[in-house]
């Protein structure tokens, strides 16, 4: 099955092509990494899967719908930034999210808070940047989605916390489920993937899997990267 | 078991070998279960499908076997795991040799220092 | 859906609001407790009734405020990331906000109410409060109609006023920079133009029943508040630009 479809998907801001032709299809039960340099479209590209964005030309799919308020109910998304109510507790936020999202799956959420001793009383605002990253992935994969848009879930934190993350994303997807991950730190994360696409100023230059670079080239694949996107 | 991969070869023939090693050294007996595709996942760091990959070319190679509901076990006899265990030898002396002639050092040269090699608790390797 | 979002988005202005109508409301109490005990005099009576004057003629430009940086905030800055992920359709939130406007009107106007209700019965002679309200009873239909159909504008104001915010809010998003700026001059520049399109001055030649409005004060704010949020719904569903 495919989850996720794009064809001849661009998006334009002004004279600028954020996003230029892309086709890409991703099939259910695999992790793709969206790797690419800051700037080459891998937010776009999850904007417009997550209808936070309308595309300038072509289109994309989401188990077969265009995105719509039917398919944000299969989309898990975890944007780049702090999108969460500040004055908000862990308590709080998992009763929003099984208010509002069907699939969530409640027991998950907070054995996961649970496992981290995170103090379910305590609001957003006063946890430590990399605790608030760990409850807002927590609530993203609680959720039982067809796709998950995990946009730079591993940037901005310590290498122990990158490590935690990784975890909860491979222990709590499931084969019916695709994971996509974009993240411009591919070392982090390739052990991990079982694809990667490679996004360079809004086309993609590659789509193949993890075990095919590496084979083929004989290079992991964060070294192949830094062979392509040479500057 | 620490997990540490190298990054030029697929994951799974790296999980393959350690699990091949854990087989010829008799750390996995015949009979063994061997943890579950999500647990072993979880514990490396890596995708679930990269195990189930290693798990399905072990299986491949009869050195595992897969009963339907309680998981997978080793499944191996003494003349297999010979098999197994020459199998890794051959591949680890010539690796060893591969380092040791881009030294320069031909191959007798190479026999000799393996037969007058000692660890550093003076331990003769031969 | 819908009551979801209006739930969420009353407890966050709950939040706020609370504590500033509490405030009012005791300040009401503390002021009037004062006058009724003949401690109407002094430094301490003069900052608390200054305070209570304060807080009572702010409080309802404070709601319409935290009503629409509310719409802001939730929808337009980081929370929308959050809002916009939710299945709902973009109707949906910009009705959940409309109504969470109406709902703190009411809430507003209570608050006031037990304003006036503390100050008529610690203040005023008991006999002169039910006096006052024996004599809104002697009122005839007239006189109620008149009532409903001033209250029935105002809301219609009100509705039309916050549509034409969040419609300006949105619109001044969809510039990458100075966006609040921008949203002030939409403000402005949309009632400029209202009073140019719609004058008013056809109410003064209506010569219709006098206890009815003229229907165009009704039509009027409907008509735009349709226009607004149709403005709303365009630029948040299709143009959406989160930073």
């Amino acid at each position: 099955m495919e989850t996720l479809v794009c064809d001849g998907l661009c998006k334009y801001y002004g004279n600028v092509k954020a996003l230029d032709r892309v086709d890409l299809t991703l099939e259910e039960g695999k992790i793709v990494g969206l790797l690419g340099p800051n700037g080459s479209g891998k937010t776009t590209l999850i904007k417009l899967a997550s209808r936070l964005l309308v595309p300038s030309g072509g289109s994309v799919r989401i188990c077969g719908e265009t995105p719509s308020e039917i398919t944000k109910a299969m989309v898990s998304y975890l944007p780049d930034r702090n999108y969460l109510p500040e004055y908000m507790n862990s308590e709080e936020l998992v009763g929003m999210y099984k208010d509002f999202f069907a699939d969530f799956d409640e027991q998950r959420a907070y054995q996961m808070l649970d496992s981290l001793s995170i103090d379910l009383k305590m609001p957003l605002r006063k946890m430590s940047k990399g605790t608030k990253e760990k409850v807002q992935l927590i609530l993203t994969m609680s959720r039982r989605a067809k796709l998950y848009l995990l946009d730079e879930p591993i940037a901005g934190v310590d290498p122990a916390a990158r490590d935690y993350i990784l975890r909860t994303i491979i222990s709590n997807y499931d084969e019916t489920a695709t994971v996509l991950i974009s993240t411009h730190l591919i070392a982090d994360v390739e052990n991990v993937l079982d694809e990667a696409v490679f996004l360079k100023e809004g086309k993609i230059v590659l789509h193949q899997s993890v075990d095919e670079i590496k084979e083929n080239t004989g290079k992991s694949v964060d070294e192949y990267f830094r062979e392509v996107f040479r500057c | 078991m620490k997990w540490k991969f190298s990054d030029d070869v697929p994951i799974y023939l790296q999980i393959i070998e350690l699990m091949k090693v854990d087989i010829a050294s008799g750390k996995y007996k015949s009979g063994d279960k061997l943890p579950a595709v999500r647990d072993l996942a979880m514990e490396a760091g890596v995708n679930p499908n990269t195990v189930q990959r290693a798990y399905t070319e072990l299986e491949r190679e009869g050195l595992v076997q897969s009963e339907r509901t309680s998981g997978r076990f080793v499944s191996i006899d003494a003349s297999k795991m010979n098999e197994v265990r020459e199998d890794l030898s051959r591949t680890y002396i010539e690796e060893l040799f591969v380092h040791l002639r881009s030294l320069g050092m031909d191959d007798r040269s190479i026999k000799d220092a393996v037969a007058k090699w000692e660890d550093e608790d003076g331990n003769i390797g031969m | 859906m819908l009551g979801k979002l209006i739930k969420y988005d009353f407890r966050a202005l709950a939040r706020n609001m609370f504590p500033l109508y509490g405030l009012m409301i005791a300040l009401t109490l503390i002021c009037s407790l004062m006058i009724r005990f003949n401690l109407d005099r002094g430094f301490v009576f003069g900052i608390s009734v200054f305070a209570w004057i304060v807080s009572m003629s702010s409080s309802f430009a404070v709601t319409v405020i935290l009503v629409v940086l509310r719409f802001y905030n939730g929808l337009l800055k980081n929370e929308g990331y959050l809002s916009f992920a939710l299945p709902v359709k973009t109707e949906t939130h910009i009705l959940a906000k409309v109504i969470n406007a109406l709902i703190w009107a009411v809430m507003e106007a209570l608050a006031l109410g037990i304003c006036v209700l503390i100050y008529a019965f610690t203040v005023a002679n008991l006999l002169d409060v039910m006096e006052a309200f024996r004599y809104l009873f002697t009122l005839d239909a007239d006189f109620y109609l008149s009532l409903f159909q001033m209250m029935l504008l105002g809301t219609l104001e009100l509705v039309c006023s916050i549509c034409l915010f969040f419609a300006a809010l949105s619109a001044g998003h969809l510039f990458d920079r100075h966006q609040k700026l921008a949203a002030g001059i939409f403000v402005v520049a949309m009632y400029i133009l209202r009073v140019f399109l719609f004058p008013s001055s056809f109410v003064f030649e209506y010569d219709g029943h006098m206890s009815f409005l003229h229907p165009l004060l009704f039509v009027i704010p409907l008509l735009l508040s349709g226009i607004y949020s149709l403005v709303t719904w365009f630029i948040l569903d299709r143009h959406l630009n989160l930073q």
